[in-house]
Formats: structure tokens, C-alpha cells, sequence
């Protein structure tokens, strides 16, 4: 297993159109979020040319797990549709904070019933957030931020990562989400 | 960063002013803290559980999460998992498992923050005087009954 870090134009050949794919198998099929999709790809207004992608891949080079990473300086999913998660606070727009989203790690090609385990296979979780943490660290990060299920929070606190949550959960098509702070200081 | 502090009056403990600092944290004493009363937000059994998904499981414990806030706002969050248990003697009952989860950062008197790991233990002790187990099962049985 392996990582992947960059931006649309660094990543190998059609390894973006695979990502899209992936998260569409996991957050449209899997998890049934009502998200824009183009054929059995998804993807939105925040995937960009400034995004960034982590992406895990295993030894076949099939995607395991992916996460996208975005400057708070610039418009992200948090500041622009989920607002209100943050409790009253402005969204954060500094370059001392980055978010991330579409987080999962899900492998679809593990011989073990890891699928089953949900939208989060812990090694590769973990692997993924640390990549994630110390890329956005590199660009000048002190925290992220992030929008995800709330399970999120409970394996963050589990595997030792710096983090709280901003506000309460709200639902949204029937999945409680939250945002969540991660310090970069890991 | 170029957020500033929001506070809110509470309106139960009306002489409390409850801020959110730029860090997200929420910081009171613990004596603040116990005064504030929390209400149930949601509750809801684990999506991502294996133990109800693997063909062939037996359905001897059921895990979820429970969220409770204050009234006021802005808002102190504060979450907890728990399993469904049978005992050995057949009854069933709630028990938490793991620490709370929330937004607070608890302060000494000198506005010190007393840290994740001692807050958390004192946050833990409040959410255990609060006869949730009740509350959880009926809006359990309310939101999964159909």
C-alpha cells in the first residue's frame, strides 16, 4: 500500500478519473449521499485545479482510500455549504487552515471483509490522514478542518489524532455529519 | 487567524457568558460546566458496525452514539458511544463506552486550560449523572421502528 499526493496535473495518467470513480463507489453506492455525479464518476465545484488529493493505492495500484485537501483562502465545502456546522463562527479563511473532505477508506479489493468495516478501514485511514495532515502542515497548516460523518471523530480520537468538534452533528440526507478540528501537530 | 471570539448568553444559567475561541474550543470552568443543562439532540446505532453486517452474526450487542447539547447558544456539543447489552440474568440495558466527545476545553480558575485528558475525565463525570439511557432507548425505538 502506497500513497499518492498532488494536484489533478501531478498525478499519473487517469488517475484522477479513477478517484472520481472511487468516490463514487463509495459515497453515491455505498453510503447513498445524494451528491452531482457525471456517469459513475463524482465529483464537484471543489475539485479543482488548486485541489489536492491523497489517494491510497494498493499493490495492483487499486485505488483503497482518498481524501482531498483545499486552502481555506479559496472557496471550500465547509465555508460555501455547510456553514452552520461551525456553531456561529465565521469560516475559517486563513492559510493557517485547510480542510478536508470526501474522506474515505474503503478497499473494495481487500481479501478481508474490511468493506464491511464501513467508510473507514483503519491502517489505511490513518495512513491517509497522515499524509493529509502533514501535506496540508507542509503548505503552512497549523489545523484542518474537515466535514465528515461522525464516526470520524471517534477514530481520530482512537488513533491518537489532536482533534475536537467545532459544533453539534446535523443531519443531512439522513447521515450525521460534523466538523471537525485536527491540529497538524501530530 | 482573523476570527475574534463569539459569545452568547445563556439563557438558563443567564449570568454565564459562553464563548467560542478562534481554536473552536468552547472553554469554561468545570463549576460552569455542571451548571449548564444539556439536552438530547439526536441519537442513532453505528452505520459502520461489522458485527450486524457479517452474514452469520449473532445479534448479542448493538452499538451507537448519542449527542447532547446546552440550550444556548453558541452551542456546547457533547457526544458519547454506547452499547445495547443483555445481561446475564436477560435484561438488556445502555452502557456508555469511551470517553465523551464534544467542543469543550475545561479552564481552572486562572483561565488555564486543564487539558484534552482531564477535561474529558470531567466531562465524563457530568454525562454520567444524566439518566440518558431511557431518553436513547425511546428515540431508538421511535427512529428504527418501521
Amino acid at each position: 500500500m502506497y500513497v499518492v499526493t498532488g494536484r489533478q496535473e501531478d498525478l499519473p495518467a487517469g488517475l484522477y478519473s479513477k478517484v472520481a470513480n472511487y468516490r463514487h463507489k463509495v459515497f453515491v453506492e455505498r453510503l447513498g449521499w445524494q451528491l452531482q455525479t457525471f456517469g459513475n464518476t463524482e465529483q464537484d465545484q471543489f475539485d479543482r485545479v488548486d485541489t489536492v488529493y491523497i489517494i491510497s493505492r494498493d499493490a495492483h495500484g487499486n485505488i483503497s482510500g482518498c481524501g482531498r485537501l483545499l486552502p481555506t483562502t479559496q472557496p471550500y465545502l465547509l465555508g460555501d455549504i455547510f456553514p452552520q456546522l461551525l456553531n456561529g463562527m465565521p469560516p475559517p479563511n486563513s492559510p493557517d487552515v485547510w480542510e478536508l473532505s470526501r474522506f474515505a477508506a474503503m478497499d473494495f479489493n481487500a481479501k478481508t471483509s474490511s468493506i464491511a468495516a464501513g467508510q473507514f478501514s483503519s491502517p489505511i485511514t490513518i495512513m491517509l490522514l497522515q499524509e493529509a495532515i502533514a501535506f496540508a502542515a507542509s503548505q503552512g497548516a497549523k489545523r484542518v478542518i474537515t466535514v465528515s460523518p461522525i464516526g470520524v471523530e471517534r477514530l481520530l480520537k482512537r488513533t491518537g489524532f489532536h482533534a475536537h468538534r467545532a459544533g453539534p452533528p446535523m443531519v443531512v440526507d439522513g447521515h450525521p455529519i460534523f466538523a471537525c478540528w485536527i491540529e497538524t501537530n501530530i | 487567524m482573523s476570527i475574534k471570539n463569539i459569545t452568547g448568553v445563556n439563557v438558563i444559567a443567564d449570568s454565564l457568558i459562553i464563548t467560542i475561541c478562534p481554536d473552536g474550543y468552547m472553554r469554561l470552568t468545570f463549576e460552569e460546566f455542571q451548571h449548564i443543562p444539556l439536552v438530547h439532540l439526536m441519537s442513532g446505532l453505528d452505520e459502520d458496525n461489522p458485527a450486524l453486517s457479517q452474514e452469520g452474526a449473532v445479534f448479542a450487542e448493538m452499538t451507537g452514539y448519542t449527542e447532547w447539547v446546552s440550550t444556548s447558544t453558541p452551542t456546547i456539543s457533547i457526544g458519547w458511544d454506547w452499547t445495547f447489552q443483555f445481561s446475564q440474568a436477560g435484561q438488556f440495558y445502555y452502557k456508555r463506552s469511551g470517553k465523551p466527545r464534544s467542543n469543550l476545553m475545561l479552564v481552572d480558575e486562572q483561565q488555564h486550560d486543564l487539558g484534552q485528558m482531564k477535561s474529558d475525565s470531567l466531562i465524563e463525570s457530568v454525562v454520567d449523572r444524566i439518566v440518558w439511557q431511557t431518553i436513547v432507548q425511546d428515540y431508538i425505538s421511535a427512529r428504527y421502528a418501521s
